[in-house]
C-alpha cells in the first residue's frame, strides 16, 4: 500500500508539435535516466518513420524514478488512426496532462482526446507550453482550456519544456492532483494490455497496466478475449530499456512475456488474468481493433508475389491491426486485399514494404467497408468495390460515418462550411472556444475523409485548421458504381463507389485524372469510364511517337546516359494492363478532385 | 583506334534563344586576348599530330581572325579538320582562314525567312554556300519541328540542300531546354515532328544519303570521322571551357566558366566540372549506347571482343535479351526504329 501509495500514471495529450515530445525529454533527464547532451531528439519515438514524420504512432511507457516517486508516463499514440489504442493507453491511466502550445492554442485533436480522458475520469492537470515565446497568449489559451474542460477557471501549470521553466511544479501538481492507483495485489490478477509488440528473442511482449493481484515468471496467465494462454517467462518495467522484475503489482505499469508467437493472439485491450485463479470479469472498453481503410497491394512484377506475402506477414508480426488476405484481380492477377486503421496507418505500411523489403508495388485508391443487405435478404460486407453485387439486386447499402472536429479560426468557417457540405456533412455543433477560434463538429461520410479531405481542408485554411474524428458507425448510402475501362477492358483495380448525386462528376474527374498521369505509349490509350450502367466519360492520351535523344555527341555522354537511368528508373512503379503502363500514380489520382 | 581533339571556343555574336550551350556574346576584348594566350599555351602540351581535329562553339570565328592566327601554328595536325560557321562567317575575307581546315560546319538551321526569324538567326545564300562546297567537304545542321514551320518548308530546305550537292546534313528535331528564352514560350507546346523526321530520312535517303546516324546523313565517303570518334567510343581530348574528353577510361569535362578556366590553367590546377574513371561496365555500357546510335554499324561483335573481351558481347547479349527495341543479329546489335533508340539504349543503361 504504501509502494502503491507513491506511483503515478499519466499520459500527455497534446496536438502535434505542441511539445509533448520536448515535454517527455525533460521527465526522463530529471528522473536521470538520460543527460541532456546525450539525449536523441525524440527520444520516446522508436521507429525512423516516427522520427523522420514526428508522430508518434506506438505507444510507449516509460518508468520515470523522481524522488521517491514512480511516474509511468504512458505515451498515447498522436493520430486518429490510432485512437482506439489512445482509449486504451489512457484507460491505464489516473490522470492526464492536458498539454497546449501558448502560442498555437487548442486544436482539434486536443479536444478529441480531452473528452477521451474525461469519459475515462482522468484527473486532467492542464500544462499551457511555450510561454517563453513572445507571441504566447497565455490568457486566451487558458480561457480555451476552461471552456474544454467545462470548467468556469482552471489554474494551469505554466511551463517551457524547451527551456525547463516549470517542469518541477508540474512534477508536485501531478503527486497532488493525480490520485494513487487503486487495486489488491492479493486480489485474482487483473490486468489491461494497452499494447503489444514482437521481439525476436522474447516472442510477443504485452504491455500492460496491472489493475489488481500480482504477476511474476513461472506463472500461467490467460488473455480473456482470446483464450489463449501461456506461461510467464519474462515480467519487466520499461526505462528507456526493459529491465526484468520479479514480479509486477497491482498499480504497476510494464511487460510481460510469455512465449506467445502471434501478436493476433494478444489483442490491445484485452484483459491478461491468471488461468488458475482468474479475476471474476475483464476490464470493461474492449473491443478488437477493426479496419477502416481498404486497399489492393500488387507487385509490380507477378514474380513477387510471394516475397510479398512473407513481407506482409512480418508486418503484420508487430502490426495485429494489419489485415491481409489474397485476392485475385482480372487485370493485375494475385495480390493482396489489405485492411488498415486509416490513410497514415496504410501509408506507413506501404512505405515500409518498399523500403524494408525492398518491393516494387502498386496500391489501389482506398474504399471504406459497405455493408449491403441484397433483395434476397443475403447480408454482404463489400471491402472491394469491384465485388460489388448488381445493383438490380441491393436491397439496401450502409456506409460508415465519423464525427468529425475541426478548430478553425473564424475567418476560415465559411470555407470549411462549405467543404463539409460539399462533402455531404451535417452539422452536428458549433462553439467558439476563443474570440477567434471556433471549433465545428460534423457528421460526415468516412469515404469523403479518406479522398482528399485534410488536403482540401489544409489548403482552403492555409493550414491552419486541425481535424480528428471518430467514428460513429453505419447509415443508409445512395452509391453507385465507376468502372474504368482502358482500350476496351475492365480494369477492375480501378472501380471505385460514388454518391449516386455525384455519379457523373467524380466519372468524368476520373476519366481527367487518369488521362494526365498515365503516360504516353507506344499505343493509344483510351480511357472509358462507366457508370450506371453505361460509358459516361472518354478521353485519350495519344500515343507516343518518338523517344529518341537526337543529339548526342562527346560532351554529352554521361548526361545523355544519367537520362537515360533516369527514363528506366520511372517504368518502375508501373505496372501493365492491356498492353498499358499503369503508373502507381493512376491509382492515387482517381479520387482527387483535380490532378492539375 | 582513332584520336581526336575537341576545342571549344565559349564565345557567340549573339547568344541564340534556343541554345543551352555555353557561351558568351558581347565577352570584353581582354577575355578573349586571356583565352587565347591560354589556349595556346594548353596546346604545347598536345601530341602534334591526331587523327581529327574539332572546333565547335559558340561561333569559333567570333574570337576574331587576328587571335586565330595565333592560335592556328600550335594546332594539331589531323586528316580531319572542322570548324563550326555561322551563315555570317560565309565570306571571302574569311576564306584564308579556313583553308587551315578541312571541313567546314555551317549552321544554317532553314533558308524559310519566317522560320529564321523565329531562331532570331540570319540566313545563308545558295551563292555562299556554293563557294565553300567547292573548296571544303561541307556539313549543314538544319532543325525541324519550330514553331510556324510547315512541311513544305522542311521539304523546300531539303530539296535545296540536295541541289546544291551538300555531302553532309545534320538534322535536329527542335528542343526547348530549361534556362532559355524558348522555354518561357514554347514549354508547354506538344511537339509532334515524328512525321516530319521520317518525312526527312526518306527524302535524303531516296537521293543518295545514308543515315547513318540517329540525327546524320552523308553522301558515301563524307561521313564525319570526328562524330564517328565519339559513337565509336574511342579516344579524344577536349580543349577550352566546358569541353569534354575521354583518355584512359577517363570521362572528364572542363569547368563552364570562363574565369575559371583561364585562371586554373595559369595556376596549372585544371578546372575540371567532371571528372570519372570509368569502370570497365561502365565503359562497355557506353560503348554500346554510342554504338547503337549508328543505324547500320551498331554494336560489333568484332569490335567489342577486340576492345573488350568475349565474355563482354556475351553480356551484352543478355542485357539485350527481351527488348523489342534492338535487333540481334549474329554479328551485330542495331536498333530497331531509330524514334524509339531510348527504348532500345535503355537495355544497356
Amino acid at each position: 500500500m504504501a509502494y502503491r501509495s507513491k506511483i503515478r500514471n499519466f499520459s500527455i495529450i497534446a496536438h502535434i508539435d505542441h511539445g509533448k515530445s520536448t515535454l517527455a525529454d525533460r521527465f526522463l533527464e530529471l528522473s536521470g535516466l538520460v543527460r541532456r547532451d546525450k539525449l536523441q531528439k525524440q527520444m520516446l519515438d522508436s521507429m525512423d518513420l516516427e522520427r523522420e514524420r514526428g508522430i508518434t504512432i506506438k505507444s510507449h511507457p516509460v518508468r520515470l524514478v523522481i524522488g521517491d516517486y514512480v511516474f509511468n508516463l504512458i505515451d498515447t499514440p498522436g493520430h486518429v488512426d490510432f485512437s482506439y489504442e489512445v482509449s486504451r493507453s489512457l484507460a491505464a491511466c489516473e490522470g492526464a496532462i492536458l498539454l497546449v502550445d501558448a502560442t498555437q492554442g487548442v486544436e482539434a485533436q486536443t479536444v478529441a482526446h480531452a473528452y477521451k480522458a474525461m469519459e475515462h475520469n482522468l484527473a486532467i492537470v492542464p500544462v499551457i507550453n511555450k510561454i517563453d515565446l513572445p507571441s504566447a497568449d497565455v490568457e486566451g489559451t487558458k480561457r480555451a482550456m476552461a471552456q474544454l474542460l467545462g470548467k468556469d477557471d482552471i489554474d494551469p501549470v505554466l511551463v517551457s519544456a524547451k527551456e525547463g521553466i516549470g517542469i518541477q511544479e508540474l512534477i508536485d501538481r501531478l503527486i497532488e492532483d493525480i490520485p494513487a492507483p487503486e487495486g489488491d495485489e492479493n486480489a485474482p490478477l487483473q490486468a489491461l494490455v494497452f499494447d503489444s509488440f514482437y521481439d525476436t528473442y522474447k516472442g510477443v511482449v504485452s504491455v500492460v497496466r496491472i489493475f489488481n493481484g500480482q504477476v511474476k515468471v513461472g506463472d500461467r496467465i490467460r488473455f480473456w478475449a482470446s483464450g489463449l494462454e501461456s506461461e510467464v517467462t519474462e515480467v519487466g518495467v520499461f526505462s528507456l530499456k526493459m529491465v526484468p522484475t520479479d514480479r509486477l503489482e497491482a498499480g504497476d505499469v510494464g511487460y510481460v512475456a510469455a512465449n506467445i508467437r502471434d501478436i493476433r493472439e494478444v489483442p490491445v485491450g484485452d484483459t491478461m488474468t491468471s488461468a488458475i485463479r482468474a479475476a471474476t470479469a475483464p476490464i470493461p472498453g474492449f473491443s478488437s481493433m477493426k479496419p477502416m481503410v481498404f486497399a489492393s497491394i500488387y507487385p509490380t512484377e507477378n514474380e513477387d508475389f510471394e516475397r510479398l506475402r512473407e513481407s506482409l506477414k512480418k508486418l503484420q508480426l508487430n502490426d495485429a491491426a494489419l489485415v491481409f488476405e489474397p485476392e485475385t484481380s482480372e487485370a493485375f492477377g494475385p495480390g493482396f486485399r489489405c485492411g488498415f486503421l486509416g490513410l497514415l496507418h496504410m501509408d506507413i505500411v506501404r512505405e515500409r514494404l518498399e523500403r524494408e523489403f525492398d518491393l516494387d508495388l502498386i496500391l489501389t485508391s482506398p474504399n471504406v467497408e459497405y455493408h449491403v443487405l441484397t433483395r434476397s435478404g443475403e447480408y454482404i460486407e463489400v471491402r472491394n468495390p469491384s465485388q460489388f453485387p448488381d445493383f438490380s439486386e441491393v436491397e439496401l447499402v450502409e456506409e460508415p460515418y465519423v464525427r468529425g472536429t475541426i478548430v478553425v479560426p473564424s475567418e476560415y468557417i465559411g470555407s470549411v462550411i462549405q467543404l463539409c457540405e460539399g462533402r455531404r456533412g451535417k452539422m452536428l455543433h458549433m462553439e467558439y472556444i476563443s474570440e477567434q477560434r471556433v471549433l465545428l463538429e460534423y457528421d460526415l461520410p468516412f469515404a469523403e475523409i479518406i479522398t482528399d479531405f485534410y488536403d482540401q481542408l489544409k489548403s482552403v485554411t492555409r493550414g491552419y485548421a486541425s481535424f480528428d474524428y471518430e467514428h460513429t458507425g453505419f447509415k443508409e448510402a445512395d452509391v453507385d458504381k465507376i468502372e474504368v475501362f482502358i482500350n476496351g477492358k475492365r480494369l477492375d483495380a480501378l472501380t471505385l463507389l460514388a454518391p449516386k448525386s455525384e455519379v457523373l462528376r467524380v466519372a468524368r474527374q476520373v476519366a481527367l485524372n487518369l488521362k494526365h498521369t498515365i503516360p504516353k505509349q507506344l499505343v493509344e490509350v483510351v480511357i472509358q469510364v462507366k457508370a450506371g450502367g453505361r460509358i459516361v466519360a472518354r478521353e485519350t492520351v495519344k500515343p507516343l511517337r518518338k523517344d529518341v535523344l537526337a543529339k548526342c555527341y562527346g560532351g554529352d555522354v554521361s548526361r545523355k546516359k544519367k537520362l537515360l537511368e533516369k527514363q528506366k528508373a520511372g517504368k518502375k512503379r508501373m505496372r501493365q494492363f492491356n498492353q498499358v503502363d499503369i503508373p502507381q500514380e493512376a491509382f492515387l489520382s482517381v479520387l482527387k478532385a483535380d490532378t492539375e | 583506334m582513332n584520336k581526336g581533339l575537341y576545342l571549344h571556343i565559349p564565345f557567340c555574336y549573339q547568344k541564340c534563344p534556343f541554345c543551352d550551350y555555353y557561351s558568351i556574346s558581347h565577352a570584353p576584348e581582354e577575355w578573349l586576348d586571356k583565352f587565347t594566350a591560354v589556349i595556346v599555351s594548353q596546346l604545347q602540351e598536345f601530341p602534334r599530330e591526331l587523327d581529327t581535329l574539332y572546333v565547335g562553339g559558340g561561333t569559333p570565328l567570333a574570337l576574331g581572325k587576328s587571335r586565330w592566327e595565333k592560335i592556328l601554328p600550335d594546332l594539331p595536325k589531323a586528316r580531319e579538320r572542322t570548324i563550326e560557321l555561322n551563315p555570317e562567317d560565309v565570306k571571302k575575307e574569311n576564306f584564308p582562314l579556313l583553308e587551315n581546315f578541312t571541313r567546314l560546319s555551317v549552321g544554317v538551321q532553314s533558308f524559310s525567312e519566317s522560320v529564321l526569324r523565329t531562331l532570331q538567326r540570319e540566313k545563308l545564300d545558295y551563292g555562299k554556300l556554293l563557294d565553300l562546297l567547292g573548296k571544303w567537304d561541307v556539313n549543314v545542321d538544319s532543325m525541324v519541328g519550330i514553331p510556324g514551320q510547315t512541311r513544305e518548308e522542311v521539304l523546300r530546305d531539303l530539296v535545296s540542300l540536295v541541289a546544291l550537292g551538300v555531302p553532309h546534313i545534320s538534322v535536329y528535331p527542335l528542343e526547348v531546354h530549361q534556362g532559355t528564352p524558348f522555354w518561357s514560350h514554347y514549354s508547354e507546346w506538344e511537339w509532334d515532328d515524328a512525321d516530319l523526321l521520317l518525312m526527312v530520312e526518306k527524302f535524303l535517303t531516296e537521293h543518295g544519303y545514308e543515315h547513318y546516324e540517329i540525327s546524320n546523313y552523308a553522301r558515301p565517303g563524307h561521313q564525319c570521322l570526328h562524330n564517328k570518334i565519339y559513337w565509336h567510343d574511342e579516344e579524344y581530348y577536349a580543349l577550352g571551357p566546358s569541353a569534354s574528353g575521354y583518355v584512359n577510361g577517363v570521362r572528364y569535362k572542363w569547368v563552364s566558366n570562363l574565369k575559371l578556366y583561364v585562371e586554373g590553367a595559369k595556376l596549372g590546377e585544371p578546372n575540371y566540372e567532371e571528372y570519372m574513371v570509368l569502370s570497365w561496365e561502365e565503359q562497355l555500357s557506353e560503348y554500346a549506347i554510342m554504338n547503337l546510335r549508328l543505324l547500320n554499324e551498331g554494336i560489333r561483335r568484332t569490335e567489342v571482343e577486340k576492345r573488350f573481351s568475349e565474355s563482354a558481347w556475351n553480356l551484352l547479349l543478355k542485357q539485350a535479351e527481351g527488348n523489342d527495341f534492338l535487333n540481334i543479329e549474329l554479328d551485330k546489335i542495331t536498333v530497331k526504329n531509330w524514334l524509339f533508340f531510348n527504348r532500345a539504349a535503355e537495355a544497356f543503361v
